[in-house]
């Protein structure tokens, strides 16, 4: 299973799917690319294997196992 | 007349990132504050003035004092200059977005910022009780949701190692070694929460989210894409932690 958490108001929102989940993946693919499309970032957390955390650009570098933490635009304060 | 050595407040600007640097100094107290703010959230002026409103005058209202007591006076108030004006650039900033979001016309920076602007505090009298919020029509409060911050701290915790872990439960913080291999602290804090080595704070907020949120997008853009990090960031240091990009030469007005 592969996980996406958008970071948002009410903490985040959680979208689960694999390969065998289609329509959730098709959703979670048009969120991460749309999430790529304003420049925002994305990093894999908790991979398996103990492999460490690593920021990622494509839907296809999420794994299996890992956390994708979308994170919103930074904006000084 | 006040000389320039109790208060001074300086604009400089830096063109090849488009920001400007507000410094303000004092050399009798032997203190200075330096912040640094994007262009395109508007004129910094107004920010200078904050701080000649907000510290100028206190500074001036405790020069008659025995050096050593003003001293001791104007550092304990240290923390309360910097607060206050973190909250009114926090202001600034929300302000600009307002505006925005307002007018989407307004495109890009159309404020040009000065090449250099220093003002010498020197009018009379004293004000007390002054706040950044004050200085707006409409200032930001945040409210936290209690059950999203709940949330938002267990995804923060479970993305900490023991260590990291401990000191947040113990003080609300944890040290991060960012990709440069500096050490930064990460503070629960909405405004100026990373502290760099050099005791520079940084300003990269999220908006819209818990701030357990946005330590967990702090922590990781230092570990791997800091200069995201650092770039959208305002930053505000003392002891000359700015100097080097302040210019040396300057038009005095006052």
């Amino acid at each position: 299973m592969k996980t996406l958490r958008v970071l948002d108001s009410s903490g985040d929102t959680v979208i689960e799917f694999d390969e065998t989940t289609k329509e959730a993946e098709a959703k979670a693919k048009e969120i991460f690319d749309g999430w790529m499309a304003k420049h925002r970032t994305a990093f894999s957390t908790k991979r398996p294997d103990g492999k460490p955390d690593q920021k990622i650009t494509s839907f296809d570098q999420i794994e299996n196992g890992a956390e994708t933490i979308l994170v919103p635009a930074i904006v000084a304060g | 007349m006040v000389s320039r050595d109790i208060f001074e407040v300086r604009i400089a600007s830096r063109d090849y990132d488009r920001s400007c640097v507000v410094e303000w100094r004092s050399y009798r107290f032997n203190l200075s504050q330096s912040v640094m703010v994007r262009r395109e959230r508007g004129d910094p002026k107004p920010l200078a003035r904050f701080m000649e409103d907000l510290v100028g005058k206190m500074l001036q209202s405790f020069a008659g004092l025995r050096l050593r007591d003003s001293e001791v006076m104007v550092r304990d108030l240290m923390p309360h200059f910097e607060r206050e004006i973190y909250a009114y650039m926090e202001q600034m900033e929300y302000a600009g977005r307002r505006d925005d979001y307002m007018d989407s016309l307004r495109n890009n920076a159309s404020y040009s910022c000065p090449g250099e602007y220093i003002a010498t505090f020197h009018s009379g009298g004293s004000q007390s009780s002054i706040h950044a919020n004050d200085y707006f029509a409409y200032p930001f409060a945040p409210e936290e949701n209690k059950e999203a911050v709940e949330k938002a701290r267990k995804l923060l915790l479970q993305n900490l190692d023991a260590t990291q872990q401990k000191s947040l439960n113990k003080d609300n913080s944890f040290q991060v070694t960012g990709k440069d291999g500096k050490v930064y602290q990460i503070k629960r804090a909405r405004s100026f929460n990373v502290v760099g080595p050099d005791g520079a704070k940084y300003c990269g907020q999220l908006v819209d989210t818990p701030i357990e949120d946005q330590m967990l997008a702090q922590k990781l853009l230092l570990e791997h894409d800091p200069d995201k990090f650092f770039k959208n960031a305002n930053v505000s240091g003392h002891d000359n932690a700015l100097a080097g990009i302040m210019r040396p030469s300057a038009v005095y007005f006052a």
